[in-house]
């Protein structure tokens, strides 16, 4: 097993290194520079070189790409050429709202959408499955940031049941946990929605074909409790193919992140990310891009490892 | 089994549907909003999320407004755009125009108990002429030959030419020398103090900064000109314009900027007694700028015509819900240096055709577009993504040249790419844009024709009358001549017509219902904010 970490690990390095490549060639051919987003009749020509030459960009693309390389590989993620601290100050300080948001809506899809997969598997073509099968494409046709903005009509405008922003109540004493959790809340349920009723789906896929199984006459035959059946015999063999698509979603997680960071004033990277965007900032650029890289790449070998877990006839050996 | 319907769900979310439509349009009571009483402080709603707190290196408007909270300069301008005494006391210019002398205030302490003298004067204009600095205000200083500090109050600036707009640039922030003395020029903007610790003069001291969230200022007792009345001051970040009036309406912002797009919503807050709108010119204007090496633009007459074609007052009413004025020149009504009295193009299509007739301009095809020459009077007329009021504005003109027979084709582009693309490298052949301008009156950087190859004269407008113009205006110390010779420029510019002048738009300003003493001033939001109260 840990060999088979280790190779797998090994196999990240030249993705990443790609990637990195890839990201920093992209964001060159992206028009404009960080220099020219103020149109200031007080900032001249002179001036604007000036500080092109002070950030290296004065430079062909090649050096500067090697020059973030040879850094990046030390461990120097740059320093924002808006904000003018270190990058990695940034992330860290962004990083674990994002995470918990991540998180929340993860744990939200994955807690229903499995209850409801089985269900609508084992109650196949009743109410609860046409019911399920509706919401579930009305989840995946629905975009997110329409619905940020309408949970936030139904919920901070009209209900006034959750906060339309932000992650704690400003200028109160009351920012305990269960401040954070009400602000937590719409986003994690917008950021969740499409990949809820994607595993939805899938659940009940796999879960049908589980069901339909020889051991699971077997299990019913040795005269056990249904549920028990359902749950021990057929849940674990239906999770394995659930569980790559877990995985694989992580990306979408991340993407979403952005637009549903935007929507909620969510101070996480998806904002900042989004920032660095308009504004050019290629050392924040590069390492978000490269950090996401990573998270999915890790991401998806949770999910092999998880595989072997649950599947006692995989064995990375 | 038994089988179900399978639209009851489609029923479960009608129902759903009723429910939510059920609801009144606009409820009036939400949480936050019963902040009555005596507040102390001020929730302002800002888009962007600041950089740094240090003018030399900041170039963002979110990270400058927190900076005049911040810091003082030597002189500040007031509603009308005088220079006034800030943290100098008075200054003399000798004859010549060479040499200034301010004399500075006493007793003025930064945040942190050192009292403000002469070197900290000495440094702070010192930062942009230095070797190794490379931020945005070079050129600025540029002027400046030498600084010394006489005594402790008292600094002499020697430039090397006269120059008119200085006492503009002694608006620049007072930074503190004790505590940046050491830190190397070209360290300088990666300093803790920019953005963990800013230090000045100003009414507000730096609290608190929650990245991605709030930054928080607190009422400082010892400020020069008397202790703010409002204790917390918070810039709270909301990225998105919607959310940002949710919040409003909510009651978790208290001030912010309205578009003239969100007009409407921002009145009906007001209906509800949750704000109240203050709408007032600003210093900014919209124009429709033509390539002047094109040479479909560079007959005075069809640019003329160009602009009588479009009838700016019903943009103005229309766009803009008569928050704003139609504007004929470079230049601000609300400045010193500006005059009404100027050739003006009032709508009138007919003289439009008219002057397009003599141009050469026909229908010989009778497809409705115009011809000289075989060639077709259509262009591509561009402007930036994302500012609803310039997107409307282009179909209405696109329209309204049609009735001319002209035809304008409206494309978008993100900013970065719009600018870097097509405005930098002129590649461009109409576009819409504006210009915000500064309290100095100076139109060099727009208008004199050195300004083609690099600068913001995009257009590549040449009138050697102008530059001569432009050349004395900046030499020109006695205001009333100055202002005579800036006058005769926007006549000319007026006449005419390299820029089809929209209109001057208002600043519309949502503030607490009780909130008083604001001023009326053009270009600072903020403007005297320690005079502020809750009635």
């Amino acid at each position: 097993m840990q060999a088979y970490i280790l190779k797998r690990l090994l196999q990240a390095i030249p993705l990443l290194f790609g990637i990195t490549l890839v990201s920093f060639f992209m964001m060159y051919l992206s028009p404009g520079g960080p220099t020219d987003l103020a149109m200031d009749p007080k900032i001249k020509p002179e001036d604007r070189e000036k500080m092109m030459a002070a950030l290296g960009l004065d430079q062909p693309p090649w050096v500067q790409y090697l020059n973030w390389l040879f850094h990046f590989i030390q461990g120097d993620w740059g320093t924002s050429f808006i904000r003018k601290v270190p990058v990695m100050d940034l992330i860290w300080e962004r990083l674990p709202q994002t995470l918990l948001l991540m998180g929340t809506s993860f744990c939200f899809a994955a807690l229903l959408s499995i209850p409801i997969g089985i269900l609508a598997a084992k109650k196949k073509n009743s109410w609860v499955d046409y019911t399920s099968t509706f919401f579930a494409f009305l989840g995946l046709a629905t975009p997110n940031f329409w619905l940020g903005l309408l949970l936030v009509m139904l919920f901070s405008v009209y209900w006034n049941i959750f906060p339309a922003g932000g992650i704690a109540s400003f200028l109160s004493t009351d920012s305990g946990a269960l401040d954070q959790l009400k602000h937590l809340i719409l986003p994690a349920i917008t950021l969740g929605t499409a990949d809820l009723a994607g595993l939805t789906r899938y659940t009940r896929a796999s879960m049908l074909e589980v069901l339909g199984q020889n051991y699971m006459q077997t299990a019913r035959a040795k005269g056990m409790r249904e549920w028990v059946v359902v749950y021990k015999h057929g849940l674990r063999n239906g999770l394995i193919p659930v569980i790559t698509v877990f995985g694989l979603s992580l990306p979408s997680f991340f993407g979403g992140a952005v637009i549903v960071e935007k929507i909620f004033s969510y101070p996480g990277i998806g904002l900042l990310f989004l920032d660095a965007v308009f504004q050019r900032d290629y050392p924040v650029i590069m390492a978000i891009t490269t950090f996401s890289a990573m998270l999915v790449v890790l991401g998806n070998l949770l999910a092999d490892i998880l595989y072997a877990v649950l599947d006692p006839r995989i064995d990375y050996k | 089994m038994k089988r179900m319907n399978p639209f009851f769900p489609i029923l479960i979310l009608l129902f759903l549907m009723v429910l939510v439509v059920h609801e009144q349009a606009y409820p009036t009571s939400v949480h936050g909003a019963s902040r009555k009483g005596s507040p102390d402080h001020l929730v302002i709603g800002t888009i962007g999320s600041p950089s740094l707190f240090n003018p030399y290196f900041s170039a963002d408007s979110a990270s400058s407004q927190i900076e005049s909270l911040l810091f003082n300069g030597l002189v500040t301008f007031d509603e009308k755009l005088k220079p006034q005494p800030d943290l100098a006391q008075s200054w003399d210019v000798s004859e010549d125009g060479y040499n200034w002398t301010f004399h500075l205030k006493k007793g003025v302490k930064f945040h942190d108990g050192v009292e403000f003298t002469a070197d900290d004067v000495v440094f702070s204009y010192m930062i942009p002429k230095k070797p190794g600095y490379a931020g945005p205000r070079g050129s600025d200083f540029e002027q400046i030959k030498s600084i010394r500090a006489i005594d402790r109050y008292t600094v002499q600036f020697t430039l090397k030419e006269p120059y008119a707009p200085f006492l503009s640039v002694c608006a620049y922030a007072i930074l503190p020398r004790h505590l940046l003395k050491d830190v190397p020029a070209e360290k300088l903007a990666e300093d803790p103090f920019n953005t963990k610790s800013p230090i000045g003069t100003g009414p507000y001291v730096f609290k608190k900064w929650k990245d991605g969230q709030f930054i928080q200022m607190d009422a400082y007792d010892g400020f020069h000109l008397g202790k703010p009345a409002i204790q917390h001051v918070y810039f709270r970040i909301v990225p998105d314009q919607n959310a940002q009036l949710i919040q409003l309406q909510a009651g978790g912002i208290d001030m912010m900027g309205i578009p003239a797009t969100d007009l409407a919503v921002g009145r009906l807050f007001e209906e509800q007694g949750k704000i109240k709108l203050v709408s007032q010119p600003s210093l900014a204007y919209t124009y429709i700028g033509y390539n002047l090496q094109n040479p479909l633009f560079q007959d005075q007459k069809v640019r003329q015509a160009l602009t009588y074609a479009i009838n700016r007052q019903q943009i103005v009413d229309i766009v803009l819900e008569g928050q704003g004025q139609v504007a004929h020149t470079h230049g601000s009504p609300l400045s010193w240096a500006f005059s009404e009295d100027l050739l003006k193009y009032e709508f009138n299509p007919v003289k439009a055709k008219q002057l397009l007739a003599e141009a050469g301009w026909t229908d010989s095809d009778g497809d409705g577009v115009l011809e000289k020459d075989g060639k077709e009077f259509s262009f591509v007329l561009m402007t930036n993504q994302g500012n609803k009021t310039r997107e409307m504005v282009s179909q209405i003109v696109q329209e309204q040249w049609a009735e001319i027979g002209v035809e304008a084709k409206p494309r978008l582009m993100e900013w970065s790419a719009f600018v870097n693309d097509y405005v930098d490298t002129k590649k461009f052949e109409a576009i819409i844009l504006g210009w915000s301008l500064g309290v100095d009156p100076d139109p060099t950087a727009i208008w004199h024709s050195k300004e083609i190859a690099s600068g913001l004269n995009f257009i590549s407008y040449r009138n050697e009358k102008v530059d001569r113009l432009l050349e004395k205006n900046v030499r020109e110390l006695n205001q009333d001549k100055r202002k005579e010779i800036l006058i005769q420029f926007q006549r000319i510019i007026a006449e005419e017509q390299p820029y089809t002048f929209l209109y001057y738009t208002n600043e519309i300003r949502a503030y607490p219902p009780t909130l008083v003493g604001m001023t009326k001033h053009p270009a600072g939001a903020l403007d005297q904010i320690y005079r502020w109260t809750y009635e």
